[in-house]
C-alpha cells in the first residue's frame, strides 16, 4: 500500500528533482494563493526550494545549515538544519529517518493518488499534519495542514529520480550587502 | 428585493498582502520577516504572517478594547494592538500610522513634513518613510532614534 511506497521511496530515492505548483487555501477555502518553482533534494537533509512566482525566494540546505534568501527584502535568514527541519514537509521528502520524526499511516486513495498521512511526533512550529501522495511509485503531491487549518497543496511534475545533482546546488553564498539574520 | 449590502465597518479597507521585514536594532536584535496579509483597519482587523513554505506562523486579531496573538503555541490576549506590538517587537510602533504608511500615504492623525533628504516620502511621528521605490510596491519606514527600528514591505500588485 502507500506506506510501502513511501518506505521504498525513502530507501531507494537518494536524490530527486521536480517542478512544483503550490496552492495555499484559507481554512474556509475562500482565498487561494498559488506559487510555483523547482525543488531538488539529496538525502539526508540537503535540498533546494527555488520559488519563482509570485515572488522569488530560495531555501537551501547543505545538511547542516538552512538559508532562506528573500531577494525582495534583501535578507538571508540562517538556522541550523536541526532547528529548521524537524516536522517540516521537507523532512518528510528529504529526511534521513522519517519514522523518527513522524507517525505514518496509509490513507485511502483519493484524486487518483495513494496517500500516506504523516503526523509529527514532536509538535514544533505550526505543522499539524502532512499527507504525501504517490502516483504508482512516483512522488506526486504533498499536502500541508497547519495548526490554523490552512491547507497547502504542493503538486509535483517532471519528477526526476536519483539524478546526478552537483554539490553546489545545495550550497548558498550570501550576496554582498544582504541583511543576514542568524536564528 | 434588494440584496442586503454588506456594510463595511467605518474606515474598513481591502486586504494588503506581500512580504514584510521588521528589524529592531536592540540587544539582542529582533527580526520578523514573513509573508503577510493585513485586513481591516487600526480599530478592527487581522494580520496573518506565514512562513516560507506557506504554513501560517502567526495571526494577530484586534477589535475595540481587545487584541490577540495566536501562534501554534496558543493564544495571548492584549488590551490593544499597540500592547501586542510592544510585546512582539520590544518597541512601541505607531500601528495606526503604519496602516497608512503601508499604503504610501501619511497618517491623518498627525502632521508630517517632507523628507529632509528630499527623497520621495515624508517624515511623521519621528519616523522617516521612503517611497522612492513605491512604483515597484516598496515602502520602508525607519525610526532613527535608538534602538533603530526598520519596517520594510514589498506589496503584492493588486493588493
Amino acid at each position: 500500500d502507500a506506506l510501502d511506497t513511501l518506505r521504498t521511496f525513502t530507501r531507494d530515492v537518494a536524490s530527486g528533482r521536480a517542478e512544483f505548483t503550490q496552492t495555499v487555501s484559507s481554512p474556509d477555502g475562500a482565498k487561494k494563493k498559488t506559487s510555483s518553482g523547482s525543488f531538488e533534494f539529496a538525502r539526508p537533509d540537503r535540498f533546494r526550494f527555488a520559488y519563482a512566482k509570485p515572488f522569488e525566494q530560495l531555501i537551501v540546505s547543505d545538511g547542516k545549515k538552512v538559508w532562506l534568501h528573500d531577494p525582495d527584502l534583501n535578507q538571508v535568514a540562517v538556522r541550523p538544519v536541526s532547528k529548521a527541519l524537524g516536522a517540516t514537509p521537507v523532512a518528510l521528502l528529504a529526511g534521513g529517518a522519517i519514522e523518527k520524526d513522524f507517525e505514518l499511516a496509509a490513507l485511502p486513495a483519493k484524486d487518483g493518488l495513494d496517500w500516506v498521512q504523516a503526523t509529527p511526533k514532536v509538535k514544533e512550529g505550526s505543522i499539524q499534519v502532512l499527507r504525501i501522495g504517490f502516483q504508482g511509485k512516483a512522488l506526486a503531491a504533498l499536502e500541508i495542514v497547519d495548526a490554523f487549518g490552512q491547507r497547502s497543496l504542493m503538486q509535483f511534475k517532471d519528477v526526476a529520480v536519483n539524478p546526478k545533482i552537483a554539490d553546489e546546488r545545495f550550497r548558498f553564498v550570501v550576496p554582498k550587502g544582504a541583511d543576514v539574520i542568524e536564528q | 428585493c434588494a440584496t442586503p449590502q454588506r456594510t463595511a465597518a467605518p474606515g474598513a479597507s481591502e486586504t494588503l498582502s506581500g512580504r514584510l521585514a521588521v528589524r529592531v536594532d536592540s540587544q539582542p536584535p529582533r527580526n520578523v520577516s514573513a509573508s503577510f496579509e493585513l485586513s481591516g483597519n487600526p480599530t478592527h482587523g487581522q494580520l496573518v504572517l506565514s512562513g516560507p513554505l506557506g504554513a501560517t506562523a502567526a495571526q494577530a486579531r484586534w477589535a475595540p478594547g481587545e487584541a490577540a496573538l495566536i501562534t501554534s503555541d496558543g493564544r495571548t490576549a492584549y488590551p490593544d494592538l499597540d500592547a501586542l506590538a510592544v510585546d512582539a517587537l520590544g518597541e512601541r510602533i505607531p500601528i495606526a500610522a503604519l496602516f497608512d504608511w503601508l499604503r504610501g500615504r501619511p497618517w491623518t492623525g498627525a502632521k508630517f513634513t517632507p523628507r529632509s533628504d528630499n527623497e520621495a516620502g515624508f517624515e511623521q511621528l519621528g519616523w522617516r518613510i521612503s517611497l522612492a521605490r513605491w512604483s515597484e510596491g516598496w515602502v520602508e519606514a525607519r525610526r532613527p532614534a535608538a534602538p533603530v527600528v526598520t519596517v520594510r514591505a514589498k506589496l503584492e500588485p493588486g493588493s
